[in-house]
């Protein structure tokens, strides 16, 4: 439920914000926003499929060795 | 130049933003806990070891004045290594956003609601974080005025009503850690929050002040220090040092013990609420610098229009960066080593790099 509550934040988001300003944003600047907005969303279908263990500050601390110990 | 619309912030107001954005996240879930009870001498010798870095922060924009941070990024190392240190900084002002994002609604779930729905929350937020960028620096501005006064009047009060809680015991014996301690607990406060202020200089870098960017810096610093070392002081001398340890904010913890007369109690609805508004206000500035920086890559010129996705990435990497809030203050314990490059390295250059542009053109007798 809560996933179907982000899709349609993301369609309102889309619907308020983006189209009403399309002509004066320019195409080349419509297409960099929906990049962005599609990175996201990928970013967050990633948060789901990735197991729990598996986060950016893990990463982060997998490249900092002389932390590690 | 691509700055963020509508007009200019005035001086105080850029002041009281710095000042905001340094409590941001940090007043909640406090300083580190590695120096315990010495945390507010920390916060101290922190606070004058960031005052040279803030300088040359100052110092940067001052060479360049009146022009964005972004277009002096590019106009000292040209297209490609300026495309590559914006994409950085646009990186670590995202990054610095989402956690401070996650801390926050992790803080509004986990403390204030039982049991809410976990992703509506991060959705009103970002909403509103999205209308202070959209509305312009004027709206960001006053809103950074009236709430620094809102946060000193809180603080007075906090101040007064903790007097019978304290107990001058828990901050004995003064400098018990070793001087190693110290100096990895300065390190600490000095990447968080103090230095963090470099995602503020596309916005100071508006101000009107006669190039005089080094003291808007410093009175910034000068304004959140003794709130700083207030509230590190009152959770101590409130909690103790083991309670500090373990509670995963003290601030909120200290503050709940408060009351008046034993019939006015949950005052710490009131810091909640400056908490929730601190946060939401580094948020805001995070993402604004996050979107300058990309209008200025691609030659947007009005970077508000480019707000909305990034702050749905902003959203959308605050899921990914950690797991719980636990995991979130263990980062802060690699955070001066992860922000060196954004902090320090990448301003250090900038800098080098105008003062060498500066008296190559001044022994030219060129215009700088």
């Amino acid at each position: 439920m809560e996933y179907v509550v982000l899709i349609v934040f993301y369609l309102v988001i889309l619907i308020f914000d983006f189209m009403p300003e399309r002509k004066s944003r320019g195409r080349t600047n419509d297409i960099l926003y929906l990049t962005v907005a599609l990175c996201s969303l990928l970013l967050i279908i990633l948060f789901l499929a990735l197991p729990e263990s598996f986060r950016l500050s893990t990463a982060l601390r997998m490249f900092l060795p002389y932390i590690q110990s | 130049m691509a700055v963020l619309a509508t007009k200019q912030i005035t001086r105080h107001q850029a002041i009281s933003l710095i000042a905001l954005f340094i409590f941001g996240n940090n007043v909640m879930i406090g300083v580190n806990s590695i120096t315990g009870k010495d945390s507010w001498l920390a916060v101290i010798g922190a606070a004058i070891l960031c005052i040279p870095i803030l300088m040359m922060y100052g110092r940067i924009l001052s060479l360049n004045p009146e022009q964005g941070f972004f277009d002096i990024i590019f106009k000292l190392w040209g297209k490609a290594f300026g495309t590559v240190a914006t994409l950085l900084m646009v990186w670590f002002s995202l990054h610095s956003g989402a956690l401070t994002f996650r801390s926050l609604y992790e803080f509004i779930i986990g403390n204030t609601l039982t049991d809410p729905p976990y992703l509506l929350f991060p959705m009103i937020l970002l909403l509103i974080g999205l209308y202070l960028i959209r509305g312009g620096l004027s709206v960001l501005g006053k809103w950074s005025v009236s709430l620094v006064v809102y946060i000193f009047l809180l603080a007075l009060l906090t101040a007064i009503l903790s007097l019978k809680m304290i107990d001058p015991e828990y901050l004995q014996p003064v400098l018990r850690h070793s001087v190693k301690d110290m100096a990895i607990g300065t390190t600490q406060i000095m990447s968080f929050p103090f230095l963090e202020t470099v995602i503020l200089l596309p916005i100071v870098s508006t101000v009107k002040c006669d190039g005089r960017y080094i003291s808007v810096l410093l009175k910034g610093l000068l304004l959140a220090m003794p709130i700083m070392i207030y509230v590190t002081l009152r959770n101590t001398l409130i909690l103790g040092e083991p309670l500090m340890d373990i509670v995963y904010y003290p601030t909120f913890t200290a503050v709940q013990t408060l009351h008046i007369g034993g019939f006015l109690t949950r005052i710490e609805e009131s810091i909640s609420t400056y908490m929730i508004l601190t946060c939401l206000t580094k948020i805001a500035v995070c993402l604004g610098m996050a979107a300058n920086g990309v209008a200025r890559i691609s030659s947007l010129p009005e970077p508000e229009k480019i707000a909305a996705p990034m702050g749905l990435l902003l959203f959308a990497i605050s899921l990914l960066a950690v797991r719980n809030m636990g995991e979130l203050i263990m980062f802060i314990k690699y955070y001066p080593m992860y922000t060196v490059t954004f902090q320090l390295l990448i301003p250090l250059a900038l800098w080098l790099t105008a003062e060498w542009k500066n008296r190559r053109q001044k022994k030219a007798g060129l215009p700088s």
